[in-house]
């Protein structure tokens, strides 16, 4: 028999009810990025990036061999090109998972796809969500990550996962320690710069007679021709990174003598002025060597009408999509522009402009023997652990990294996908796209977000003699200087409000003088007045004190990496740098 | 018939031209990015937006609506907007009307801790752990759930039925109607304005929310159509800004990927179907804006 129930009741069924889901309703009103968390933890001494400790290594715990495999998860923080659908990278982790599994590793990877990385990815370690390993670096959100303790620190593990070592190599792990702590793998390949150039219509300069250009001097040669002859035609394309102000190198009368070094690129509107000379001093950016040849070149490019105004409202991708490929720019500055003129911007100038041919070469010279540079073996990248996970779960992580990198068949299934469905291997560590497939969503992850060192990925077959070139040369360290600085990395948290408040000014004012807008002087007084407001100096005093007592702390290494980076700086003088004045004249006693 | 002056026909003209003008004015962009979904490429890269497309194709279209997934968001989303909008409705009528019910006793704490939610939350990240640890995580109700009570609709809600002529809600009440009855039989039906323009603004709400999609479903194969939509526009941006990354060896020919026209083409696609109801709808949504602005 059914009981009536009374008013009473029935209202607070219903206020009970709701009230469950106005618990939802607590939800957050805008979509706003993670507040920032407790301050970071004391750490150990300002910069003290010492090599590891001798301290007792846990044993790697094995995965099960039998039984359920345990499950690792990668986090795809920063897709970088790799497709962010299931149907594209599940594919790939069954086939990843079933070859460890058969090969006596009782591991499932899974990856975890975040469709809004840059918010949701530092949420999930402040909200405890299980994964084992992600993407990230000191660029990204790894040094606050690292400051409020989420990332695991590796240093002690390294000895036990040989494959690892072996493929990063012990020179680029030691170079990669912040305060103290290896923090994740490195991910090591490049150990120079000098890259940077300029990709330019090679159609024009074979239509014009003139001979490929090798340097900034001969490329204005190119863009006055292209100002006569093409009238609806700019010179030269810029955006807000790539532009005239961006590159460096050798022009006119001037050429660099000095080795500038901004240690963790920490210091905004200053840098050391030469890491050859000791003691290395921090110095203004307007008191720098060559501090406004950049700038003068912009403006007198930007006068003479060969830059497009619209410089600072473009980004790279616009300048060679809507400019360079169109026809509407002869040339524009590009990141390895010697390397990925033919590679990469070729395809789409040629479907605009079907006689089209793009070409590049690196402005600052190094293969020729203009300049020669510090290496460079701290890393951008790295692939970090999850401190919240038990310990297992990171020996998990790394025991993948150890089987990955020990094969070539693993590290081309992780990178490409299956041969034959996404991607075709051949000989000589290259590989071919297949037909029909589309790009946009076929598997591939990149090496430089993967955790895999760059000589392990293939090349595309139709890589040139001069991609092949300029990857050999960047990629030896013979070719470079030891930088007797590059363990130094100063603690920036001390002076973090005047460092964010130097990075606005510094965007406010310089990008105008890169552009080409301002005149030269006159936005110089501009920068350095809004620097000095901005309390630069007082930076550069902390970051000078910290830097003095890492060299006291570090003296003997530090000695010993300076005299040897001298010494190949004169070795190379009275060599290729002699025989490139021999062959330029008139840059001899230039400065 | 009413004799007009000189002066009331400029007057009449003037508003004319101006309306007109606006209508233009919101009318042009709508206009210029269904014209862009549907230009070659190339055309739109060298001669930018036109009033007529100079080359038409609908390779845009092709491009987003390929495969499933466009095809399958559209299905959850269309679920997520209907069930939550349901649901919604159901559980913020009930809140509503018991807060509006002056016998209810417990009806301003009540109203309080609805009112407190509007000024105050518990931060994103204790919501993605409350939401996670009550199971709203990488299933369809992650997209439904979490916006079922709007504080704001439920105070709309409540003022409506509070302007209610209490003389029938009592005479139903003598003859012998249950709280229930009341509601789903007389106030319910008396209240088709505000209902109609409620669910109006929540299954918007639903159908353009991708932000629960994003934050709670990581591992789950579908989607709703907006992350859907996420997904594309972002995989060509990454693609686009990797190639200039030091070390990539992107191959893309990116000149044959419609970048620029695929994200008008999304952006028809997505609007779509909320523009083709809007007509029939809006004067709720006008009479929408002025509710609950009388009586507090």
């Amino acid at each position: 028999m059914s009981r009536k129930i009374t008013r009473r009741q029935m209202l607070y069924v219903i206020g009970m009810g709701t009230a469950t889901g106005l618990v939802s309703a607590c939800q957050s009103a805008t979509p706003t990025m993670a507040p920032a968390t407790q301050p970071p933890a004391a750490t150990e001494a300002a910069g003290a990036t010492e090599a590891p400790k001798a301290t007792e290594a846990p044993q790697p715990t094995e995965a099960p061999k039998t039984g359920e495999p345990k499950v690792i998860t990668y986090v795809d923080s920063a897709g970088f090109g790799s497709p962010p659908y299931r149907e594209s990278q599940d594919p790939i982790a069954k086939a990843l998972s079933e070859k460890m599994q058969s090969e006596g590793i009782n591991l499932e990877f899974r990856v975890m796809l975040l469709d809004n990385p840059k918010e949701k990815y530092p949420i999930l370690y402040a909200s405890g969500t299980p994964f084992t390993w992600a993407f990230d670096a000191p660029w990204y959100f790894m040094n606050s990550l690292r400051d409020q303790g989420h990332l695991r620190p590796l240093e002690t593990y390294m000895d036990q996962y040989p494959n690892i070592v072996k493929a990063i190599s012990q020179d680029v792990i030691d170079f990669n320690y912040q305060l103290g702590h290896l923090y994740g793998l490195p991910t090591g390949f490049y150990v120079g710069g000098g890259a940077s150039g300029v990709v330019y219509r090679k159609d024009l300069l074979d239509k014009y007679g003139m001979p490929e250009p090798k340097n900034l001097d001969d490329l204005e040669l190119f863009l006055a021709e292209v100002q006569k002859t093409e009238k609806d035609m700019i010179p030269f394309g810029a955006d807000d990174t790539f532009n005239v102000g961006y590159m460096s190198g050798p022009w006119r009368k001037w050429l660099p003598k000095k080795h500038g070094y901004n240690p963790g690129g920490a210091m905004v509107g200053g840098g050391i002025d030469d890491g050859l000379t000791n003691p290395p001093k921090y110095l203004g950016s307007e008191d720098l060597e060559g501090a406004t040849v950049a700038y003068e070149r912009a403006r007198d490019w930007y006068e003479k009408g060969w830059v497009n105004k619209n410089v600072l409202q473009l980004k790279v991708e616009q300048t060679v999509e809507e400019l360079f490929n169109p026809g509407k720019c002869a040339a524009l500055a590009y990141n390895e522009a010697a390397m990925k003129a033919e590679l990469t911007i070729q395809p789409g100038l040629q479907s605009f402009i079907p006689e089209g041919k793009a070409a590049g070469f690196a402005v600052e010279g190094p293969m020729e023997g203009a300049t020669i540079q510090f290496s460079i073996l701290k890393q951008w990248n790295f692939q970090v652990f999850n401190s919240h996970m038990p310990e297992e779960d990171t020996l998990a992580g790394l025991q993948f990294f150890n089987w990955l990198l020990g094969s070539q068949d693993n590290i081309d299934l992780y990178l490409f996908g299956i041969d034959g469905t996404n991607y075709k291997k051949l000989p000589d560590m290259k590989y071919a796209d297949i037909e029909g497939v589309d790009g946009t969503t076929n598997y591939r992850r990149r090496w430089y977000v993967a955790g895999v060192p760059g000589q392990f990925e293939r090349v595309p077959e139709q890589a040139t003699e001069n991609f092949m070139k300029t990857l050999a040369y960047i990629t030896d360290l013979n070719n470079y200087m030891p930088n007797p600085l590059e363990k130094f990395e100063p603690e920036r948290k001390v002076k973090e409000a005047e460092l964010a408040q130097l990075t606005a000014a510094s965007k406010e004012f310089s990008l105008p003088l890169a552009a080409g807008q301002v005149d030269v002087k006159e936005g110089m007084d501009k920068l350095t007045k809004a620097l000095k407001d901005a309390k630069r100096d007082d930076v550069m005093a902390e970051f000078q004190t910290q830097l003095d007592k890492w060299i006291g702390d570090n003296k003997s290494e530090y000695e010993a990496t300076l005299k040897k980076a001298q010494t190949k700086y004169e070795d190379w003088k009275n060599t290729k740098f002699a025989e490139y004045i021999k062959a330029h004249p008139e840059k001899a006693g230039t400065a | 018939m009413i004799n007009r002056t000189l002066s009331d026909r400029i007057f009449s003209a003037f508003n004319y031209i101006v309306a007109t003008l606006f209508t233009l004015i919101c009318f042009i962009p709508f206009y210029t990015m269904v014209i862009a979904s549907v230009t070659e490429k190339r055309a739109l890269i060298r001669f930018g937006y036109q009033f007529w497309p100079s080359q038409f194709t609908l390779e845009a279209y092709q491009w987003v609506l390929r495969g499933q997934a466009v095809l399958t968001g559209y299905a959850v989303t269309v679920f997520v907007t209907l069930t939550g909008t349901l649901l919604s409705l159901t559980l913020m009528c009930a809140l509503a009307y018991a807060m509006s019910n002056k016998k209810f006793k417990p009806r301003n704490p009540i109203a309080f801790y609805v009112y407190f939610t509007m000024i105050f939350s518990g931060g994103i990240i204790p919501w993605f752990i409350t939401m996670r640890a009550v199971g709203l995580y990488d299933n369809i109700w992650a997209l439904i759930v979490p916006m079922l009570m709007n504080p704001w609709w439920i105070f709309v809600l409540r003022n409506y039925f509070n302007n209610l002529p209490t003389e029938i809600l009592e005479s139903a009440r003598i003859d012998g109607a249950s709280d229930l009855q009341i509601l789903t039989r007389i106030v319910l039906p008396l209240s088709t304005p505000v209902l109609a323009t409620t669910a109006l603004f929540v299954s918007v709400a639903y159908w353009n929310d991708w932000w629960h999609g994003v934050m709670l479903l990581d591992f789950a194969d579908f989607r709703p159509l907006q992350v859907i939509i996420l997904r594309i526009i972002n995989n060509i941006r990454a693609i686009r800004e990797a190639m200039s990354v030091p070390g990539s060896t992107i191959t893309i020919d990116m000149s044959q990927i419609p970048a620029l026209s695929i994200r008008m083409a999304i952006v028809v696609v997505t609007i779509g179907p909320i523009i083709l109801v809007y007509p029939f709808v809006q004067r709720y949504f006008i009479h929408g804006l002025t509710l609950g602005a009388i009586k507090g």
